[in-house]
């Protein structure tokens, strides 16, 4: 298989099997708090209560004295979320649609683009609930709200990338699954979500402002919370990972996407 | 390869030299160190995509050749781990050839396990509307048919319960309906002729027959001789993997029973 022969196959995916992927991933959005007591509601309740939490811990214990600073963590992890969802979901995403992809002839590309479809429907139904809180409790949004409009496609390609590389390498090397919390974890610490990025200095500086997770989400912050216009060099880096991650994503499709439905 | 036939072509499926090989021990392949055990193999200029060391791997399939024109019905007729499911596959677009060139030509409704896809907290209607999907409709052709689907399926009001109430007989029967209700041009069979009870397996025939008269092209992989004489005219015999004989059914089946008594 040609990179060539990968290529076209995304651009007749995109084309004949959009109803599919719709399909799939309003599925996997109602399925997912299907028989709970509160439902469709718990897309909003987890934040909240995640949000809790950490105003609890950094907020309260740790003394991190920004102000407003529940609504920082809102807003970040909220975006947080597309990110680590698409890293921690991936990985056993076409073994756990091994029927599907194996048996019915689900198209198995489909699987990654779903992952990150259902992970923005779930972004979009929160998102205005932060601007109103925003509103509510900071003051109007200003122009700078409108970066969103191209940091949340960039995001979307980044993640979509990732889930490529890893729903197809996780269906082989079964052990990155568990590798991937970890890494999640870290990355969560690492990347300026329940601080500010000006707080890093030293050493860690050097390798986190090369970090496309920093980049990204100081992005999304300037944005959506700081109110002012994104670092330039935060919108370079994390392009670049982008493009170097769907040339990845390129290679592992043509070498492994074969091995990865034959082995689940 | 995979390449769609071209439009003048009066072949529904052209298999040529199609070889597949399956690397077994499963251990081998799913761990890291063993990857990049390869990986340094190839670094060191030893050569070879990858590492794998005898007795581990499977030709499944030994260039396998064959065509199939429009309309024809051809049962490829085996026993257990010939390579008949994989060859279907492989004809589905599911597995990739490790060697050779399968060209299909137009829709293809692979009937392999029926139900399989089907998410058992989701009603029968969701099912079938997503399954529909997959099998290559849109949301309003599926809609239009979703009432012949319904009623050919025999589930009645329990189409909108989840479809982890049905019986394995139920689910059978509503994926039959949805698969061959999408009117593919191509239909894959595996082993899936014995859908339900002696009332639904005589609605099925008739569904089958009708299919067979609309001019759709079927394949089916069965080890059942009957079925394989009762649906095709023509038979493929595989055996370990290569082509022992095609042709009329009966000579075919004859050949078949004759060599596994």
């Amino acid at each position: 298989m040609s990179i060539a022969y990968t290529a076209e196959r995304f651009v007749s995916l995109a084309k004949t099997r959009k109803s599919l992927l719709w399909g799939l991933a309003v599925r996997s959005l109602l399925v997912r708090y299907q028989g709970s007591v509160f439902g469709f509601l718990w897309t909003l309740l987890s934040p909240v209560l995640q949000i809790a939490v950490y105003s609890l811990v950094f907020g309260v214990v740790m003394r991190v004295g920004m102000k407003d600073y529940w609504l920082y963590l809102f807003n970040g992890i909220v975006f947080w979320g597309i990110i680590s969802s698409t890293l921690l979901e991936a990985p056993a995403s076409i073994l756990g649609s091994s029927r599907l992809v194996s048996r019915a002839g689900l198209p198995s590309e489909i699987i990654p683009c779903r992952i990150v479809l259902t992970l923005l429907l779930n972004y979009l139904i929160v998102l205005p609930v932060y601007l109103a809180c925003f509103f509510m409790f900071r003051g109007p949004l200003t122009i700078h709200f409108a970066q969103i409009l191209f940091i949340l496609p960039l995001t979307l390609m980044f993640c979509l990338a990732s889930a490529l590389i890893l729903a197809y390498l996780g269906a082989i090397f079964r052990d990155i699954q568990h590798f991937i919390q970890v890494i999640v974890q870290l990355l969560f610490f690492t990347t300026p979500i329940t601080y500010v990025a000006e707080r890093i200095t030293g050493k860690l500086e050097m390798v986190l402002q090369y970090s496309p997770f920093t980049a990204v989400v100081s992005m999304n912050a300037d944005a959506l919370f700081l109110g002012r216009m994104v670092d330039p060099t935060h919108l370079y880096v994390f392009s670049l990972w982008t493009l170097a991650l769907w040339g990845v994503a390129f290679l592992v499709h043509t070498r492994f996407s074969s091995t990865a439905i034959e082995v689940v | 390869m995979v390449c769609a036939a071209s439009q003048q072509s009066n072949l529904a499926v052209r298999v040529e030299d199609i070889s597949k090989t399956f690397y077994f021990d499963t251990n081998q392949l799913l761990s890291l160190k063993h990857h990049v055990l390869s990986l340094l193999h190839r670094m060191s200029g030893a050569g070879g995509r990858v590492l794998h060391p005898a007795g581990q791997k499977k030709d499944v399939l030994k260039a396998v050749n064959f065509d199939i024109g429009w309309g024809e019905t051809v049962a490829i007729l085996g026993r257990n781990g010939c390579g008949k499911s994989t060859l279907l596959r492989i004809i589905a677009g599911i597995y990739q050839p490790s060697k050779g060139l399968i060209q299909t030509h137009g829709r293809i409704s692979p009937l392999i396990e029926l139900g399989s896809g089907f998410h058992p907290d989701f009603t029968g209607r969701e099912n079938a509307i997503l399954y529909g999907k997959i099998l290559g409709l849109t949301r309003h052709q599926i809609a239009s048919k979703l009432d012949k689907i319904i009623a050919f399926s025999e589930v009645g009001t329990y189409i909108d319960r989840p479809v982890r109430l049905y019986s394995s007989g139920m689910i059978s029967r509503l994926a039959f309906s949805v698969a061959t209700e999408v009117e593919p041009d191509i239909l894959l069979l595996d082993e899936v002729l014995s859908v339900g009870d002696i009332s639904f397996q005589a609605k099925c025939k008739k569904r089958m027959r009708e299919i067979q008269e609309r001019g759709t092209t079927i394949i089916m992989v069965t080890h059942q001789v009957g079925a394989a004489q009762s649906w095709a005219k023509r038979c493929i015999y595989l055996k370990d993997g290569v082509v022992v004989a095609d042709g009329q059914s009966k000579e075919v089946v004859n050949l078949y029973q004759k060599d596994n008594m």
